[in-house]
């Protein structure tokens, strides 16, 4: 979901990215920096704590993200001084998807009753390349209840193929 | 129910089947985030509109009603049981609404229009009209020059309703609030006859059951249920569905108003509509304001009755109206008319509480109730000294005006000098007169329940009142001399009475009623 000042803030780094040619590299760093905080609940805890105090938290994260590009430390240390480190887990997914967006690099999930093949994945880009005018990465989920057909999500978007919805509505129209 | 062989039933289901449209297509979808009070907070849907339906996993409905930055709050039209968090929810891309037609009347439905009453569905012909439309501009509007008969004397002689008016009805809890309403339905009978309706809907709104289906069979019993139909959202039902009865009504009306046809609705009760937005509002977690209702309850109501007009009598510019639902297109015609009359129940008679300043104030008038004359016996309850109608008076019929132009001034003078009473003959002449004439009115407006009087009638016994010609007859008789008085003028005179009903008022018709009043209470005299 993230927040609106998450969003500021990575449009801005985003931008600064840009002009140094980093955006990749930054990628992979918040990509690592959101699976390390939404993974370590206790990093979580630490951050939003408001009996911690500011400069150990970011001492604390320059410490775990030592790898990281300057630019994304000196996004650490402006948050710390704006006394907004808790933004940082929506500051990477909100850049992570700003990315994605630029490069028009979008995620679907395909929900399907057996394991897909390349010949229906192949069908389903070309679906997908139909609703938006471009491809996707699929990932597969299988599920048996839904019988048959498959489900194709998108964002916000939805196509329901499935045997087991079109029961479902037989069986509403015929009540 | 009649046996239904196997070679039928698979007919049916042959014709079922080769009428499925298995049409997979790209729906925009969201995810239930919360669910509970009859409200859901629905992750996604990024392109819903304000009061579109969502269609939930079980194939319940939904209406948006808040639009937030990720999510949108979402009041459920149904029981929330068979919803779960992650449930999705799907974008039907239409503004709540619900068929109408012709075959509506005579029928019980509920909010979203769905028949309740066991007899199947609508027959005929249904519209799709939605629920939530804006009222008719000024340019396809015209004033109210109709009476809307109730078939009440005190109201149709002192505060006269017209078609297309909003006249409030207020008082307190068991003071006839709702009786005076069902015996306007009940008059409209007349018109019904003469193959004119006035198509009536009564809209029940966090009422028992019982008291609704008591209705029913009160309208059915009288012959009225032909022409009229009943709104229902009970107290058991979802306050959402209670809070958007009343709209579902107005759509039924503005079926018969713009196709020209006059028709009367009841809104039984506003106060309670208004009850069920605050539980919606304050779930949605929207500020309380005055008396914890939401800031736009005003708003609520005055668009409500805003879209009860009288249509303009001009086909070629009512086609025009803004706002016409699609279905509607190429059916208007002009003439029409929505007169409403709200009810608002006020607590130990606080007329200034919010709710009824706010709608005493939308409204053309309105028609005050109180325990009090309830109580002693004046029933229907009208305090006719505070009861008022703005736009009525044009609406009266002519001879009606004239006969009623002095009673309400009569009656205002009677109640200042009614304390005085008890001192009987020690009053002068003239004060003494005054408080006579005035007891005998007050015994001419006394009406049972049930029993409207037709129009021709009530100018009859009026005049016999305003022109003291019962000066003769004791108080406790006036009853009596009223049923002879009109059976007398109604087998020996009926073509002066058929002439008062079209408005004519002279002095060969007013002699005519002198003589049968004094010939008749000849017969009281003490």
């Amino acid at each position: 979901m993230g927040s609106r000042a998450g969003k500021r803030y990575a449009k801005a780094i985003i931008e600064l990215a840009q002009d140094e040619k980093l955006e990749d590299k930054l990628l992979e760093n918040f990509n690592s920096i959101q699976s390390t905080i939404s993974n370590n609940k206790n990093l979580r805890l630490m951050l939003a704590s408001p009996l911690i105090e500011v400069s150990k938290k970011e001492a604390v994260l320059l410490e775990v993200f030592d790898s990281v590009e300057t630019l994304v430390k000196k996004l650490i240390k402006t948050l710390a001084d704006n006394n907004r480190v808790e933004l940082l887990e929506d500051v990477s997914q909100a850049y992570i998807e700003l990315y994605n967006s630029i490069h028009h690099i979008q995620s679907a999930t395909v929900i399907t009753a057996v394991e897909m093949n390349k010949e229906l994945e192949e069908k389903v880009q070309s679906k997908i390349k139909e609703i938006t005018g471009y491809t996707a990465n699929l990932t597969n989920q299988v599920d048996e209840s839904i019988l048959g057909g498959f489900i194709l999500r998108l964002k916000d978007l939805q196509f329901d193929g499935s045997v087991s919805s079109s029961l479902n509505r037989f069986k509403r129209q015929l009540s | 129910m009649a046996e239904v062989n196997s070679a039928e039933v698979s007919a049916i289901l042959k014709k079922q089947i080769s009428g499925f449209e298995s049409e997979t297509s790209l729906d925009e979808v969201g995810t239930v985030l919360r669910v509970g009070d009859g409200i859901a907070n629905v992750y996604g849907l990024t392109n819903a509109q304000l009061g579109e339906l969502v269609e939930f996993e079980g194939g319940l409905n939904g209406m948006v009603l808040n639009l937030e930055e990720d999510t949108v709050g979402v009041v459920l039209l149904g029981k929330s049981n068979d919803i779960n968090e992650g449930d999705s929810v799907k974008r039907t891309k239409k503004i709540s609404s619900i068929q109408v037609g012709e075959g509506i009347v005579g029928r019980v439905v509920n909010t979203l229009g769905e028949t309740i009453d066991g007899k199947g569905d609508i027959d005929g012909e249904t519209f799709l009209m939605p629920i939530e439309r804006k009222a008719p501009g000024v340019i396809y509007r015209q004033p109210v020059t109709e009476p809307m008969q109730t078939g009440i004397k005190s109201i149709d002689a002192m505060v006269p309703v017209g078609r297309g008016q909003r006249e409030l009805v207020i008082g307190d809890r068991q003071t006839g609030k709702t009786s005076v309403c069902i015996d306007t339905i009940l008059n409209q009978k007349e018109f019904f006859d003469k193959g004119e309706p006035v198509y009536c809907i009564y809209v029940a709104i966090g009422q028992k059951a019982s008291t609704v289906a008591g209705i029913a069979n009160l309208l059915e019993e009288r012959g009225a249920l032909a022409y009229t139909t009943i709104v229902a959202a009970n107290a058991s039902d979802p306050a959402a569905m209670q809070v958007y009865a009343p709209l579902a009504g107005a759509a039924i009306g503005e079926y018969f108003r713009d196709t020209g046809r006059p028709a009367l609705i009841i809104y039984d009760d506003l106060s309670k509509q208004a009850v069920a937005y605050r539980e919606v509002s304050l779930l949605l977690r929207r500020p309380p304001g005055r008396e914890a209702y939401p800031g736009d309850v005003f708003y609520l109501h005055s668009r409500l009755l805003e879209r009860s007009a009288k249509i303009i009598d001009d086909d070629g510019i009512a086609q025009q109206m803004n706002d016409l639902p699609e279905a509607l297109k190429g059916k208007v015609k002009g003439g029409g008319s929505l007169t409403a009359l709200p009810i608002i129940e006020t607590q130990a008679g606080d007329v200034s509480a919010y709710i009824p300043t706010n709608v005493i104030s939308i409204t053309d008038g309105q028609i005050f109730l109180t325990s009090d004359l309830f109580n002693s016996g004046v029933r229907p309850a009208i305090d006719v000294g505070i009861s008022v109608s703005r736009v009525g008076g044009s609406a009266q019929i002519k001879s009606m005006k004239k006969v009623a132009g002095t009673l309400k001034l009569d009656q205002a003078q009677y109640r200042e000098l009614e304390a005085f009473a008890k001192f009987g003959s020690d009053l002068d002449a003239s004060t003494q007169n005054t408080i006579e004439k005035g007891k005998r009115n007050v015994e001419i407006l006394k009406q049972a329940e049930a029993n409207p009087f037709a129009v021709e009638d009530q100018i009859a016994i009026v005049y016999a009142g305003t022109k003291n010609l019962m000066r003769n007859v004791p108080v406790d008789k006036i009853k009596e001399f009223e049923k002879d008085y009109l059976s007398y003028l109604n087998s020996k005179h009926r073509d002066v009475l058929d002439q008062l009903k079209a408005g004519k008022y002279n002095d060969e018709l007013t002699d005519t009623l002198e003589s049968a009043a004094k010939e008749i209470s000849a017969k009281y005299q003490a």
